[in-house]
């Protein structure tokens, strides 16, 4: 009841109990929250990169792929009883940390540097929709880090950022 | 040697089972950088910096939490840069906060009070000139250590979390690898504000080295 439970990098948990979910310091990677209403159990997965590349990363890492843990996070939830169709998603993270400063032509979004964030979203967004979860909200992109609460107990998402102020969806 | 795809993808082996020569060649190129780097920085900051020896570490791309200890919200500022050439690798230079403030109360005095939530372009531009010098001399010293020519690009700069900036990092240019090898100096101040300089070399150029340095594998 009410205890906070850490979900590390390439990792996954489920909670209820309104119990909070916890990932800290989201920078590319993404926060994948997905909530039962009803039951009111969530899952909180920690994905680092878009799409696993064969079926040994599928199965030994399936928590590092956005497209390898969103199955993986809806089958544990359905396991503990959830309903598919009762299950909801909010998503952050995703950003773009790195900037060149002092250029004129600031190509920082184009650069080997910045691209797996943006497709982390992307390919987020297509497992959800591809298993027919629908997306509720999100605090994506950009270019700040993301620590994120998942209150089991609502299914709301406290997001908290430097220099900025709590965000909650 | 290592080929991307393999199973047993980048340096198959942990620091303890790491060859003891080239574990010491490793931490002597992060002292003779990091040796020329903060002589500079000395002259700034006017107080003494404490050098550790380097540590010769294995970051695994899915332990960065661990790695981390809890420090994963740290506010740091970070510089990194890509060195390409005959040896290929990124620098990363990791400032806490409260060092990048003492930075700038000596570089920038009349800035005072400083605003310690967040910095002005000014206060960014002059940490990332510092930045690019010290990333600049430590590179230097260890390509002219290894007789190497090499280029190193402008830094890129961000100043937030710490876990962010080190999973960014190992997404972004290592996610091909489970375990990124890094040579890590740690440096503490007077008032023991520190830094890290995280030196990544990746394995073509780890074998390079070696080669060039006259230690091979048995």
């Amino acid at each position: 009841m009410n205890n906070t439970i850490t979900v590390n990098i390439s990792d996954m948990k489920v909670a209820q109990n309104s119990d909070t979910l916890v990932t800290y310091a989201l920078g590319s990677c993404i926060g994948i929250c997905l909530y039962d209403q009803i039951k009111k159990i969530g899952a909180l997965g920690h994905i680092m990169l878009p799409y696993a590349h064969n079926d040994e990363e599928a199965k030994k890492k399936k928590h590092r792929f956005a497209d390898t843990c969103v199955p993986d996070m809806i089958n544990e939830m359905i396991r503990l009883g959830c309903n598919k169709r009762s299950i909801v998603a909010k998503i952050a993270g995703g950003a773009t940390m790195f900037k060149l400063v002092n250029s004129r032509n600031n190509n920082s979004a184009n650069s080997d540097l910045n691209k797996i964030g943006a497709q982390n979203i992307v390919a987020v967004k297509e497992a959800l929709k591809e298993y027919g979860i629908i997306l509720l909200a999100e605090d994506t992109g950009s270019d700040y880090a993301r620590t994120v609460f998942f209150d089991t107990d609502d299914g709301k998402i406290t997001i908290k950022s430097c220099n900025r102020q709590t965000n909650i969806i | 040697m290592y080929n991307k795809g393999d199973d047993d993808v980048s340096f198959g082996y942990s620091v303890e089972e790491m060859n003891e020569m080239h574990k010491s060649a490793l931490q002597e190129i992060g002292n003779i950088g990091m040796g020329n780097a903060t002589k500079s920085l000395t002259f700034i900051l006017d107080n003494n910096l404490k050098l550790d020896i380097p540590l010769v570490q294995f970051l695994e791309t899915d332990s960065i939490s661990e790695f981390l200890g809890g420090k994963e919200e740290y506010v740091v500022l970070s510089a990194l840069s890509s060195i390409t050439g005959e040896i290929n690798g990124t620098v990363l230079l990791i400032i806490r906060k409260g060092f990048a403030v003492e930075i700038l109360q000596k570089i920038l005095p009349e800035d005072n009070p400083l605003d310690e939530t967040s910095f002005t372009e000014m206060q960014i531009s002059a940490i990332n000139e510092l930045c690019n010098i010290f990333i600049g001399s430590y590179t230097s010293a260890v390509a002219t250590f290894l007789d190497v020519d090499v280029k190193i690009s402008l830094p890129y700069v961000c100043i937030d979390m710490l876990g962010a900036v080190l999973s960014s990092v190992a997404v972004e240019l290592y996610s091909y690898y489970d375990k990124i090898l890094v040579v890590n100096n740690y440096i503490e101040s007077e008032t023991e504000n520190a830094f890290h300089m995280f030196y990544l070399p990746d394995e073509a150029s780890y074998e390079k080295i070696m080669l060039k340095l006259g230690i091979q594998n048995e």
